[in-house]
């Protein structure tokens, strides 16, 4: 009788025990999220260096990305036959001329050539005609397609002063509020 | 899942066949990570595990679960013509009109025609209840749920293979020469555009188009199709993704593609993948060797949460050895060992020592594979009904062969083994699909309180079904022996265990309860589990009155107390058969007919154990 009380004290213990340990071991994990809506936009990845690249703006000079160290880079991708593009333009513009001296905003588009860009840039009626502001032709999609795989427009990957990539924007159903809380978020950083 | 998605005539056409395979060493390509019913595991187990799922067996004749996965996403065109898929219902082959063939397997080939026909069938199939389903229906639904998963799976990767298409010339300088949908995607505005000319100059009529104008809408047709069948294909999540924190971490190459989750680390690694089907395709063995290498290595980098590769080889150990059917083979031997000289009349007392040495390697074995799951899964091993079997029947045999060694008597270690053995054999039966490492909701996962009330809980079952089979031996004993001795040994072992699983099960229940006190604010809920497990308790607490108070003879209590592996049936997975309450991941289809045919037999064994123990009682 003795040995069965010990036994199921025994058992009792071993059981507590595996538990605790199981527990504590699983202390640090995070439940894995199979599915969750989209991420507000303050929520920010971690740091990611951006590829190398160069590329040809509106004003005919050659550029490259490192020209842009310490500047908060908004990299939007975008053709002018792509309406939801030029829904977010605006937001970018607004962004670009707040943060003048903090944000370089640099579109490649899609076109299929720089006079279909360049024509409908000059059609819309905000000025694109900024320091910080470069718009660029990716005819042969390196950029776009093969560099970072972007297959559906548009898509935006803002980049912050230490040229790692921090978030990438899917779509154009965003408000300015969200961008502006990114790019102060990246000032304040 | 259960829409039909085998139109593949599209990339039939446009990807061709590669050369024949040597021998492909997989080494690093079997733990290259993917993500797959909730779980991150190596591309192996998820290998083996659709490849069953498909074809019923791990393993095709001579060609391993990796070897078939590679052809199936690297080469479909051949993959269409590999028999895989298995069909032993007759009437189902009838149907289909299909020859019966030796293996009982048909290639998708054979099948796709004949699948189509039945589309039809499957719309009505799937505006009926499940329950209503006769067994050819669930047949032909799970053909073509498995006809979809292979289709899937044969698509997973046309976004990056090599495609059989004639451009027109204005394009070829613009593109490499190896052609692929990633590679055409950079003119789609193009030929879309251009293809709008033609439609607005010459109409739909392909008769009037000259040769340029053709292979414009052809490539054009081609990439369309293209996206069409890689939209929504999830099956293959191999890319990890770094956008979003809150998002799921692992993509197909489809997804990254279609749902923005492209990124510079993306575009290499499906370079990379890339590479891997040129190699698998040119039947070239060294460079699948290297950038199989090469991926793994990337994906590990990539992927920000970290892999351990050792758990990934614990998991392809546990896969490829199966150990559950090395215990039962080591528990079979045991009992046999055990059995042996009571049959024959000779001195086998040589066998007699083989016993214990099968039993504790047997033991050994089972508690490093229920280890094992827990590493594997990083999670207590009693997350499902499955495993709470596999756990049960090692606290059967572990107690079976404590109280042996306590109490000097081969019985309640032939009575754990038997048990444990029974159990594992029927454990397949409440594995839910092919996957034995099933992933389960993340609440089960996190809590002490829960761990160890589940714990508790199977413990106490499993203490439960050991004093019951106490019970059985013990009236045996008394019914057909004449041994008293052994009967009062046993009849002990039994009152000693009930009180134990007494013990265990309302622990568990209260500890059960402080948990549901804590999760879902209230301790008690009359949940159908809960009940199940308040049975027992009251059970063993009358069984425990009854006895000492002396209400029950020695043959009623014996004869209740064996009667407890109806009650630990009914409570462990006879509740599950209601389908409500909040114990949900217990629930089971298809039992019902094994738990009467159990409790029936079971009920008809007691009685006669019971009349024929208390006949004896009474004559002596």
């Amino acid at each position: 009788m003795k040995n069965s009380i010990l036994l199921n004290i025994a058992i009792m213990l071993g059981i507590a025990f595996f538990g605790y340990a199981v527990t504590l071991s699983l202390e640090n994990q995070k439940p894995k999220i199979i599915t969750q809506p989209d991420a507000p936009l303050e929520e920010i990845a971690e740091d990611r260096m951006v590829p190398s690249f160069t590329f040809t703006a509106t004003d005919g000079k050659e550029y490259s990305i490192r020209d842009f160290k310490d500047k908060i880079i908004i990299l939007n991708f975008w053709a002018s036959w792509c309406p939801p593009c030029i829904k977010e333009f605006p937001h970018f513009l607004k962004a670009a001329k707040l943060y003048k001296n903090e944000i370089v905003f640099i579109g490649i588009s899609s076109d299929l050539s720089q006079g279909k860009m360049t024509g409908f840039l000059n059609k819309l009626k905000t000025s694109f005609e900024q320091p910080n502001i470069f718009m660029a032709l990716d005819k042969d999609q390196n950029i776009t397609k093969n560099l970072f795989q972007t297959y559906r427009l548009p898509e935006t990957i803002i980049i912050d002063q230490n040229q790692n990539m921090r978030k990438k924007i899917i779509g154009a159903d965003w408000t300015y509020t969200n961008l502006d809380q990114q790019i102060q978020t990246l000032i304040k950083n | 899942m259960r829409i039909l998605l085998y139109v593949i005539t599209c990339l039939m056409l446009t990807i061709p066949s590669a050369q024949a395979q040597e021998k492909l060493n997989h080494h690093a390509f079997k733990n290259i990570p993917i993500t797959h019913n909730g779980r991150t595991k190596p591309i192996d187990s998820f290998a083996r595990m659709t490849l069953k799922q498909i074809s019923g067996q791990e393993k095709l004749k001579t060609v391993s679960a990796l070897d078939w996965l590679a052809l199936t996403i690297f080469d479909p065109r051949n993959a269409a013509n590999m028999a895989v898929f298995k069909i032993e219902s007759k009437a189902l082959q009838t149907k289909l009109s299909i020859e019966r063939n030796e293996q009982g397997l048909y290639s998708f080939s054979q099948l796709q025609k004949n699948l189509n026909t039945t589309s039809a069938d499957i719309e009505t199939l799937l505006q009926k209840e499940d329950s209503t389903l006769t067994s050819d229906e669930r047949t032909l639904l799970q053909l073509h749920e498995n006809a979809a998963t292979l289709t899937l799976l044969m698509r997973s990767f046309s976004a990056i293979l090599p495609l059989n298409i004639q451009l027109p010339k204005k394009y070829q300088d613009q593109l490499q020469d190896r052609l692929s949908f990633t590679e055409l995607a950079r003119i789609e505005k193009q030929l879309e555009e251009d293809l709008n000319l033609i439609l607005e100059n010459k109409g739909q009529d392909p008769s009037k188009y000259t040769p340029e104008e053709l292979s414009i809408a052809q490539a054009s047709f081609h990439i369309q199709a293209l996206r069409t069948g890689g939209t929504n294909n999830n099956i293959l999540r191999i890319i990890p993704t770094n956008w979003d924190n809150t998002k799921d971490k692992w993509a197909s190459p489809w997804a990254v593609l279609l749902n923005g989750e492209g990124s510079p680390e993306t575009a290499f690694l499906m370079s990379q993948w890339s590479d891997l089907a040129d190699a698998y395709r040119n039947g070239d063995t060294q460079t699948w060797e290297i950038v199989s290498k090469e991926i793994l290595g990337e994906t590990l980098i990539q992927n920000e949460q970290q892999i351990e590769l050792r758990r990934f080889t614990v998991e392809r150990l546990y896969q490829t050895y199966k150990p559950y059917n090395w215990i039962l083979g080591l528990y079979g031997f045991a009992l046999i060992f055990m059995s042996l000289p009571l049959i024959h009349k000779r001195d086998l007392s040589l066998l007699k020592t083989y016993a214990p040495i099968a039993a504790i390697a047997g033991i050994s074995l089972h508690i490093i594979s229920i280890l094992a799951r827990t590493y594997i899964l990083e999670r207590p091993p009693v997350g499902t009904l499955y495993e709470s079997v596999l756990f049960v029947s090692l606290i059967c045999s572990v107690m079976g062969f404590i109280i042996n060694t306590q109490r000097k008597n081969a019985i309640p270690m032939a009575v754990g083994l038997l048990s444990a053995l029974s159990l594992l054999l029927i454990a397949p039966a409440f594995q839910s699909g092919a996957d034995n490492l099933e992933v389960l909701i993340a609440v089960l996962n996190t809590n002490f309180w829960l761990t160890t009330h589940v714990l508790c809980i199977t413990a106490g079952y499993a203490v439960c079904i050991l004093a019951a089979c106490f019970a059985h031996a013990a009236l045996y004993i008394q019914a057909f022996k004449n041994d008293k001795k052994l009967w009062k040994k046993i009849q002990k072992s039994t009152y000693h265990t009930s009180l134990s699983a007494l013990l265990l099960t309302a622990i568990g229940t209260i500890l059960g309860g402080i948990w549901a006190d804590q999760s879902w604010g209230r301790f008690w809920g009359w949940d159908p589990k809960e009940n199940g497990a308040l049975l027992v308790v009251l059970w063993l607490i009358w069984l425990q009155h009854g006895r000492i108070t002396n209400h029950l003879s020695t043959t009623t209590f014996l004869s209740l107390t064996a009667a407890l592996n109806i009650i630990v049936a009914v409570s462990w997975f006879g509740v599950n058969l209601l389908n409500t309450g909040l114990h949900s991941y217990g629930f089971t289809d298809g039992i019902v007919t094994g738990l009467i045919t159990f409790c029936t037999l079971q009920f008809a064994l007691i009685a006669w154990l019971h009349i024929s123990a208390h006949r004896k009682e009474q004559k002596t």
